[in-house]
């Protein structure tokens, strides 16, 4: 087990370091790096003020070096300073990150738990009417596209039935109730596929686990029906949704980016198109990286949930 | 077949699916439009006026200085849009009495913090911060806002320096003091790249327009002359000096507090913005919201709004869904769907700029030497003869026709290309018939000022005879040549107009190749001047329709913006009308010399206009009045001290 840890976390670190590489590789490859800090109105700069700006930002010194000294201040939380801001972009991610994450909880909590639940109803109602529901809705669900699905729901939820606002999040001086109220049409939306995942995952899980020997054992020892689906079979069912649930977590973080931008939610996904569109590179690379280590952790905890949850799994 | 019995279940699921889309998607009654006004611009007994008056539809009967004339000219400044029919009311407002939400595009419209919020846009059109002037639309001297008087040096030709006395007695928000000259000669001071200490010290993506300001300014300190008097010198006269350089509207120094600053450091400033306008602004959340507070009995103009928060929503079918829901106020709308918000009962409003859509010929290169350092200046576009691009360097290469030289032929494929496109379907498809044509960049045809001879006529014909004039041909398969056209990402407003154009120079035989990408990965090579295509975009800040016609004109079709982004052109006539313009003193003087240009402007193109877009933004009638904005050279809107609630 411990060889098997070392060896992801090994892993984990070349990936990241692979993500670093190629996040400041793209951003020299263009004719003149000067030209990604340099915005549109800046016409009439002399030349001796672009050398001093390329000594300042260290655009003057070979690729490797430039590459190690930015490296060097990843390593001590210093993402530079936004080229739009003028702020530190560890601080403006830090502002940003907040909202994100809580969305992701709420969407999280919307997509596992019903998802889950209905999983489970639909492998112990297995071709009734029920399960043609659920798997129609599923199917739906992991086709549908967000940035589709958020429109209509703006349309319908908030532009026709009027039960809840269309976009934003709140002001914090407003009540608990509006705030929430806020969350719901964003998360629903963010959580929509995932929560199809969960019930198709689960489903097929618990059919599975229904199926097999000490569940048939359990029936026959007279254990009750409802034992039978939570106590025993929902238990071991549970270990591929519990496992993918780290993934999806890190999915919701870096996922969030088209429904951050429908619903003007001021979390990290928008930031990263707002970095894009400004052409802020400090930003949008300490986004990147962001993005990056929220997946390389998330799988490193699926891969060791996996193990750990499952003695079976064995991988030596 | 055990399935079978489901089938009318699951139909019923899916119709009732379907309803929710048919409930989602469809009308409501309509209702009748209100009337909206339009301000035009007359002609008086022959003679154009410069008069804005307020009719309800063109060819009504107005009365301007006692005299009686009729309304014979388009709109010039079209504050407010053709009224749609309202297909249902205005929703009431979600806001408390006297606070508006406004729904806007992005963060970046609020301000980037102390430096550009400062110098830029958020900040004054918000009224946070006020300047010495305001513009006027005539040309010549600007209104005072902050200024209350101002004596131009009359010992030089051009002038070398204002003297600027400003009204006592204004205070900074926050209880950060009086407005002294020292809050000036700081503010001023700093604006300047070459003098800056704190703003925009080496920072030079940071202000709006910080090269501008460094050849204007140059090295030369304001001086404080008395408590509230300040002498500017400048480097190189500008007739812009009040309207573009201290006014509301221009390029900025809009004034904020040195005491602030002093107290609080600048890490606080970076969040703050001390000004003296009519609104505060209370709060800041940086990439989501602000809120503008109304000052209490304002120097100027107490606000008749308590508050404006302004909400960051980048999508425009969610900031319409809020308006159509009451969570907005106001909305930023592109030009495209401001017809959609009138069928939603709001009104639309601008402060009367308009954007003139241009097609540049990126890549020609036509001055050799940099017109103030006398550089030999590195040409990289002409690797390749291409029929659009005229090359001075080699005016008789192989494919040019007996007797035409490079120049004359690319110059003819250029004629062509501006001939071959129909301006006012373009308006009616990509505009809903809101805007009007520009025949060349930088002169609108609504000014007073306009001439007929420089319009170029819808003539496909006359353009196919141009280009076999010109030695281009259509081949068998009817192609002349392809050529590239960068049009912005694809449901860019740009982008849109680059695919119309596009469609009217297939006809022609000239197979386009429209690239729709970000314009930050185009923009290097317009810095580079490496960019050989042609390419859509509003083009320089004088290409407004309401920039004056005796400003400057040409900086950014000339060497003079090396080291920074340009249209991708440079011809020694843009430079000498830009320098020419700058030094000349007078009024009748400047547009002369920019009649000048644009007649050569009309015989070259090295760009051409397509079609003026106005800004407009949208409120719920519901909610506001009337809002008469002061107007303005190229924000939508200003002056939300003057909107009145319903």
């Amino acid at each position: 087990m411990q060889k098997f840890f070392i060896r992801r976390l090994i892993f984990a670190i070349l990936t990241l370091w692979s993500i670093t590489f190629v996040v400041f590789g793209l951003s020299r490859m263009g004719p003149d790096p000067l030209l990604i800090y340099v915005r549109d109105d800046s016409y009439g700069i002399s030349e001796e003020t672009l050398d001093k700006l390329r000594t300042k930002w260290g655009l003057d010194r070979p690729f490797h070096i430039q590459y190690l000294r930015w490296m060097a201040a990843i390593t001590r939380g210093d993402f530079g300073e936004s080229i739009a801001a003028q702020r530190p972009v560890t601080k403006i991610i830090a502002e940003r990150l907040p909202a994100t994450l809580q969305l992701a909880m709420i969407a999280w909590i919307l997509a596992s738990i019903p998802g889950v639940g209905l999983g489970v109803l639909s492998a112990v109602k297995r071709g009734s009417m029920w399960d043609y529901f659920t798997r129609t809705l599923a199917l739906i669900g992991q086709a549908t596209p967000s940035f589709w699905l958020a429109i209509l729901m703006i349309l319908l939820v908030a532009v026709r039935l009027e039960w809840l606002p269309p976009a934003t999040k709140a002001a914090s001086t407003e009540s608990f109730m509006t705030q929430a109220s806020y969350f719901v049409l964003p998360a629903m939306v963010l959580g929509f596929d995932p929560w199809a995942t969960y019930l198709r995952l689960t489903r097929s899980s618990m059919l599975e686990v229904l199926d097999s020997e000490f569940v048939k054992l359990a029936r026959a020892k007279g254990v009750s029906g409802k034992s039978v689906i939570w106590r025993h079979a929902l238990r071991n069912a549970l270990i591929q949704p519990l496992t993918v649930s780290a993934l999806v977590l890190a999915s919701f973080i870096t996922g969030s980016v088209f429904v951050e931008t429908v619903f003007a939610w001021p979390g990290i996904g928008r930031l990263a198109v707002q970095a894009s569109l400004d052409n802020d590179f400090p930003v949008l690379a300490g986004v990147v990286l962001l993005f990056g280590s929220a997946y390389v952790f998330m799988n490193f905890i699926a891969d060791v949930l996996y193990a750990v949850i499952d003695p079976r799994i064995r991988y030596d | 077949m055990r399935y079978m019995k489901l089938w009318p279940k699951l139909t019923l699921l899916m119709l009732a699916i379907a309803a929710m889309a048919v409930v989602a998607c469809s009308d409501g009654e309509a209702v009748e439009p209100e009337i909206v006004i339009q301000t035009v611009i007359v002609t008086e007994k022959g003679d154009t006026v410069v008069e804005t008056v307020v009719v309800t539809e063109k060819g009504d009967t107005v009365t301007v200085k006692g005299d009686t004339v009729v309304v014979t000219a388009t709109p010039v400044l079209p504050a407010t849009a053709t009224p749609v029919p309202a297909d249902k009311p205005a929703p009431p407002s979600k806001s408390a009495s006297g606070q508006l939400v406004w729904s806007t595009i992005a963060d970046s419209g609020i301000g980037s913090g102390f430096n550009a919020g400062n110098l830029c846009c958020g900040a004054k059109m918000m009224s946070v911060v006020e300047t010495l002037f305001k513009p006027t639309h005539a040309g010549g001297p600007a209104t005072p806002l902050l200024a209350k008087t101002w004596e131009l040096d009359s010992t030089n030709s051009p002038p070398k320096y204002v003297d600027v006395t400003i009204e006592s007695g204004i205070m900074f928000h926050g209880g950060y003091g009086e407005l002294t000259a020292d809050d000036l000669v700081w503010n001023i001071n700093d604006t300047n790249p070459n003098l800056s200490e704190t703003l925009g010290t080496g920072n030079i993506s940071i202000t709006d327009g910080s090269g501008t300001w460094a050849g204007f300014l140059g090295a030369n300190a304001t001086e404080k002359t008395g408590d509230y008097s300040v002498r500017i010198n400048w480097e190189s006269f500008d007739p812009r000096w009040d309207t573009w350089f201290f006014g509301q509207d221009g390029l900025g120094a809009g004034i904020v507090s040195k005491n602030a600053y002093d107290t609080e450091g600048e890490e606080w400033n970076q969040d703050q913005l001390i000004g003296t306008g009519p609104f505060e602004m209370t709060s800041w959340q940086r990439g989501d919201r602000a809120v503008f507070t109304a000052v209490d009995n304002h120097w100027r103009q107490t606000p008749e709004v308590t508050s404006i928060t302004r909400i960051a929503v980048p999508d425009e079918t969610v900031r319409l869904a809020q308006l159509a829901t009451g969570d907005a106020d106001i909305a930023d709308v592109s030009i495209s769907n401001v017809s959609e918000a009138q069928r939603i009962g709001m009104t639309a409003k601008g402060s009367g700029a308009a954007r003139m859509v241009t097609m540049m010929f990126a890549g020609n290169l036509w001055e050799t030497n940099h017109p103030t350092t006398g550089e030999e200046l590195d040409i990289v576009t002409y690797t390749h003869d291409l029929p659009w691009l005229g090359n001075p360097h080699k005016p008789a290469d192989s494919n040019n026709p007996a007797g035409m030289d490079d120049m004359e032929q690319a110059r003819l494929v250029r004629q062509a290309l501006a001939m071959s496109i129909d301006r006012d379907l373009i308006n009616e498809a990509a505009l809903s018939g809101l805007g009007w044509p520009v025949y060349i960049p930088y002169f609108d045809i609504n000014n007073p000022n306009w001439d007929d001879k420089w319009k170029i006529e819808y003539d496909p014909d006359g353009a196919e005879a141009l280009l076999d004039q010109a030695g281009f041909p259509r081949d068998s398969s009817g192609k002349r040549f392809s050529m590239p056209m960068f049009a912005w990402p694809i449901g860019h407003f740009y982008g849109e107009i680059g695919d119309n154009v596009s469609i009217f120079w297939e006809e022609i035989g000239v197979s386009t190749d429209v690239l729709h990408y970000e314009y930050a990965v185009f923009r290097p090579t317009l810095v580079g001047r490496s960019a050989t295509q042609a390419w859509t975009d509003t083009g320089p800040l004088e290409n407004y329709a309401s920039t004056p016609w005796d400003w400057p004109r040409g900086i950014q079709m000339s060497a003079l913006a090396r080291g920074g982004k340009s249209h991708g052109l440079e011809n020694p006539e843009s430079t000498a009308n830009y320098q020419a313009v700058s030094g000349e003193a007078t009024l009748e003087g400047r547009i002369d010399l920019n009649n000048g240009y644009a007649d050569w402007m009309s015989e070259w193109l090295p760009g051409f206009g397509i079609v003026a877009s106005p800004s407009l933004l949208v409120f719920n009638p519901n909610s506001i009045s009337s809002w008469d904005m002061e107007l303005g050279l190229r924000q939508t809107s200003n002056s939300p001290e003057l909107i009145k609630l319903k």
